[in-house]
């Protein structure tokens, strides 16, 4: 909308709004980082003081699981999976358009549709059929099914930068007799890049957040974070503390990109569909 | 030359189309066998009533079809995904559409309240539902705790049959109407300043201006925004599993849950794969009505 001089009403009208928004939405995350920052009741009892913020939480976090390792499966598995995504779906999307035939991009569409359970058992089927436990075996699959977050996000997300490139900015390499694949790799790619930075952060991001999988597939060895979180509340405890320490643990990737980065997240929430 | 001329005559080429076509074989191949793998699998369980040991009873058909079909528990379940899903929907569509009429006037901190809303929706639907099951906690919760203030009794919350799915619902909301809002914001961003000063001219209000044009102009981003939702709410499951694992006596069991319990508790693979391809169904079925919805509105439009 055009910026026009507002009247003092429509200001006030315009920052209550603003206000709203932030208590909504805000205030229950910094709730969690802040509780994860507190010592739970039952470690002070006695003591009329408020609590101080302190680190005994996570150090607690630490102590109990191997929080680095479920942290670098996490990060193994986001990082495989979109790159997986990205290898497969940036010439995808840049086929699709350059062919015409945009009906093809409903293909990967459909695998978003379909409930995640689905994917679970012939995987689990799979890995055992393919020789059981092994942990290489058991990261492999686990990338695999996360592909099936990465993949149709990444086709989505990079479809809209490739229709906008203009077919001219190909030419000059079409005459010299180059072939698609080359054409892709050497001068579509490059031009893509800020549509690649988007894919990939949100790519990482929704399969770091992604849990179902984790949850009935990952052994002890390939667990990630998000799985971590889940077996706090098993073990039955009311150390909520601890809770959201895990909590703010596995949303940290979120918040730091969404704070840092919140240009590029946008665009990864709202290019996605068009 | 415009360029979606110069692409008909790249088109024309003839065998370069299948050299273009070629490099999108890879994802579009394994797209399909991850698509048709699972259902033909799972339409094998369901007809061979596979047992979790991965022995079968034989060939049985459409029994577990039948079973599903006249199971209490489905119809329960389906009846709580349908209720979450007009909701959550509803509620999304409108909060979010206020949302983005907000976000989208330029102001100074405009960019910092629209990071702010961005959080939820980029954040794992884990950490939201351990968030919210911290706040609606019984006993220490900032939800009874609030209640305690106005003086209104402590409430069970998620413990309660009557009001877990209603939290449930809440925390969805919470969550998701900051993606519809960006969406939408971003709708209205692109609408030209002209289409809207072109109303002012004509003396449009506010309200008849919001109602007559900006609305109309932002259907296809509230199209796209609620057939993302609707497939996700027809799916329903991270949130509700971390919350409550579908109980208190199934009062939050949606079709998902179900199905997951039914695998992966008791163990009853032929039975969860019909519950599951019964899932993927409704998703289709459901996004065809959203957008036949679509066009019937712009038909009348």
């Amino acid at each position: 909308m055009s910026v026009k001089k507002r009247s003092l009403a429509s200001t006030a009208m315009l920052y209550s709004a603003y206000a709203l928004i932030v208590v909504a939405f805000g205030l229950p995350i910094l709730f969690m980082i802040l509780t994860g920052l507190h010592v739970g009741p039952s470690q002070q009892a006695g003591s009329s003081r408020p609590p101080a913020l302190s680190l005994e939480n996570y150090a607690h976090l630490f102590a109990t699981f191997p929080v680095g390792r479920y942290s670098q499966n996490s990060v193994l598995i986001a990082g495989a999976s979109t790159a997986l995504g990205l290898a497969l779906g940036t010439p995808a999307a840049y086929g699709i358009v350059r062919s015409g035939r945009r009906a093809l991009a409903l293909i990967p569409l459909a695998i978003r549709m379909m409930p995640g359970i689905l994917f679970l058992l012939p995987l689990v089927m799979l890995s055992l059929w393919l020789g059981g436990e092994g942990t290489l075996l058991n990261r492999t699959i686990l990338v695999v099914a996360h592909t099936v977050v990465t993949l149709p996000l990444c086709i989505w997300l990079i479809l809209p930068s490739v229709s906008q490139l203009p077919v001219e900015v190909e030419e000059a390499a079409m005459l010299d007799g180059a072939d698609s694949a080359r054409r892709f790799l050497w001068i579509v790619l490059p031009l893509l890049r800020p549509a690649l930075v988007v894919a990939a952060l949100s790519s990482f991001l929704y399969s770091w957040n992604y849990f179902l999988f984790g949850l009935a597939i990952a052994t002890e060895e390939t667990m990630p974070l998000t799985v971590m979180a889940f077996r706090f509340v098993g073990q039955g405890t009311n150390d909520f503390g601890g809770l959201m320490a895990a909590s703010t643990l596995i949303a940290a990737p979120s918040l730091l990109l969404g704070t840092i980065a919140d240009k590029w997240m946008i665009r990864g929430v709202t290019d996605g569909m068009f | 030359m415009t360029p979606e001329r110069a692409e008909g005559v790249v088109a024309s080429r003839g065998p370069r189309k299948e050299d273009v076509l070629s490099l999108a074989a890879p994802a579009i191949l394994l797209a399909l066998l991850l698509i048709a793998g699972p259902v033909a699998y799972s339409v094998w369980l369901s007809a061979y009533d596979v047992q979790s040991d991965g022995t079968t009873r034989g060939f049985v058909g459409t029994m577990n079809l039948q079973r599903m079909l006249s199971d209490a528990t489905f119809w329960h379940s389906l009846r709580v995904t349908a209720v979450l899903f007009v909701v959550c929907l509803a509620c999304e569509t409108v909060l979010g559409t206020l949302l983005a009429l907000v976000l989208s006037v330029e102001a100074k901190g405009r960019r910092i309240v629209q990071a702010i809303v961005l959080l939820p929706s980029l954040m794992p639907p884990v950490a939201v539902g351990f968030l919210w099951l911290l706040v609606f906690e019984p006993s220490t919760g900032l939800a009874n705790q609030l209640r305690q203030m106005g003086n209104l009794s402590p409430l069970a919350w998620l413990g309660s049959p009557e009001n877990a799915l209603g939290v449930v619902a809440f925390v969805d909301v919470w969550q998701w109407t900051p993606f519809f809002g960006l969406m939408l914001a971003a709708g209205i961003r692109g609408i030209s300043d002209d289409v809207l000063d072109a109303a002012q001219l004509d003396r449009a209000g506010t309200v008849q201006r919001l109602v007559h044009v900006t609305l109309p102009l932002l259907r296809p981003a509230l199209m796209v925004a609620i057939t993302i939702r609707a497939v996700d709410l027809v799916r329903f499951f991270d949130t509700v599993y971390v919350m409550t694992q579908g109980g208190p006596l199934y009062a939050t069991t949606t079709l998902n849950v179900y199905a997951y319990r039914k695998a992966f508790v008791d163990m009853e693979q032929g039975f969860s794969a019909t519950l599951q391809l019964a899932v993927a169904a409704i998703s289709f079925v459901g996004v065809a009505l959203v957008w036949v919805a679509g066009s019937l509105a712009r038909r009348s439009a």
